[in-house]
């Protein structure tokens, strides 16, 4: 019976340590600190489907690679009318992106928006990307902008994202913007 | 905390703590490096634990707080198991964690067989990131694993051995610690 309650002491025990310690720890790590009370996965922006709607309309309205090869060859691109935006993280991003995109790491977006969202807000078209595949760093980086006052008629959503990018054999550049 | 009804060569096996040391070194040396891995990129677990759609989406704080606290909780219990302090409570957390996410693991890979057959024609071919720490791993083999390591719990919770435990020390010198002389009037 002693050795019992003894257990289930340590494990109590053990259980504060271990959440104090990732509590503290988060507190005080810069970059990749997790903001408790942030809902980082809202729910989508649509209504679901009802008897006088029962076809859900898509949230943002997407791209496929041709359609953003042909936006990419756009002159407004130069002009700043069209802007894409990489949701990626520092490091796949700096190892390749669609040449000129701004990088929105969507769980890091304190950092970012300051410089990307008066771009993003004044532009005539936003084509979001991440990854590809069934990342859904880029849908939420359009939900976060729509949040933030942009129309979400001008986002668009480059689903394949940079594999699909990468793979058709494009152009891209490597580095920080 | 020894099954009374263990066979005497079971008994004689534990007492030699080789089977704990084994245990602890192997379990605990596993979940170290688990819990490394998740620490080095905590958003990559958060969204992880995400994807297994457990906890409730309108209140962030229960996801957020285990993505935070659960890697350091896999430490604190490395830590224990390998040091041997808190060895049975350590052992206990580690058995429960394996108990709850294992079966969890099982109906994710199940899901995703019969969602996407064609990508995942058998139930072993299904490879996908569980989160554990190692990125995309095979189902069968993480299985396997899985289990081996709650054996290697079972083992560390239950065996009556004190042998290579670091608490063991401390409790053999308070007992062999000469009792205080008391003081004399001169």
């Amino acid at each position: 019976m002693k050795a019992v309650t003894a257990t289930i002491g340590q494990t109590a025990l053990l259980l504060v340590l271990g959440a104090a310690i990732g509590v503290g720890v988060n507190t005080v790590r810069g970059k990749d600190q997790i903001d408790l009370r942030r809902n980082y996965f809202p729910p989508p922006t649509t209504a679901p489907a009802s008897a006088t709607q029962p076809v859900q309309k898509r949230e943002f309205q997407e791209l496929t690679l041709d359609e953003v090869v042909e936006v990419f060859d756009d002159a407004k691109v130069v002009t700043g009318e069209y802007v894409f935006v990489d949701a990626r993280a520092d490091g796949p991003y700096q190892e390749g992106h669609i040449p000129g995109a701004l990088q929105c790491d969507y769980y890091r977006s304190e950092r970012y928006l300051p410089s990307v969202l008066d771009r993003v807000q004044n532009a005539e078209k936003v084509v979001v990307y991440c990854n590809g595949g069934d990342c859904e760093d880029s849908l939420l980086v359009c939900r976060e902008f729509m949040s933030l006052a942009v129309p979400p008629e001008r986002t668009y959503l480059f689903r394949g994202g940079w594999e699909a990018w990468k793979q058709a054999g494009e152009p891209f550049e490597q580095g920080e913007k | 905390m020894t099954a009374p009804s263990s066979p005497g060569w079971l008994r004689r096996l534990d007492a030699t703590g080789i089977p704990l040391l084994l245990a602890r070194l192997g379990v605990g040396g596993m979940f170290a490096y688990l819990a490394y891995m998740k620490l080095r990129d905590p958003i990559n677990f958060l969204k992880l634990t995400h994807e297994y759609g457990l906890l409730p989406p309108g209140q962030p704080i229960f996801l957020n707080l285990t993505a935070v606290a659960l890697p350091w909780l896999e430490m604190v219990c490395a830590a224990a198991l390998l040091l041997g302090v808190g060895r049975r409570g350590a052992a206990l957390l580690i058995a429960g964690m394996l108990l709850f996410f294992t079966p969890l693991l099982f109906l994710h890979a199940w899901n995703l067989h019969t969602a996407i057959g064609s990508a995942f024609p058998t139930f072993c071919a299904v490879k996908f990131d569980c989160g554990c720490g190692t990125g995309e791993v095979f189902i069968c083999p993480k299985l396997a694993e899985n289990s081996a390591l709650l054996i290697g719990a079972l083992i560390a919770l239950f065996s009556a051995s004190r042998r290579f435990c670091l608490a063991n020390v401390f409790t053999r010198r308070r007992a062999a610690a000469p009792a205080q002389p008391v003081p004399q009037r001169a």
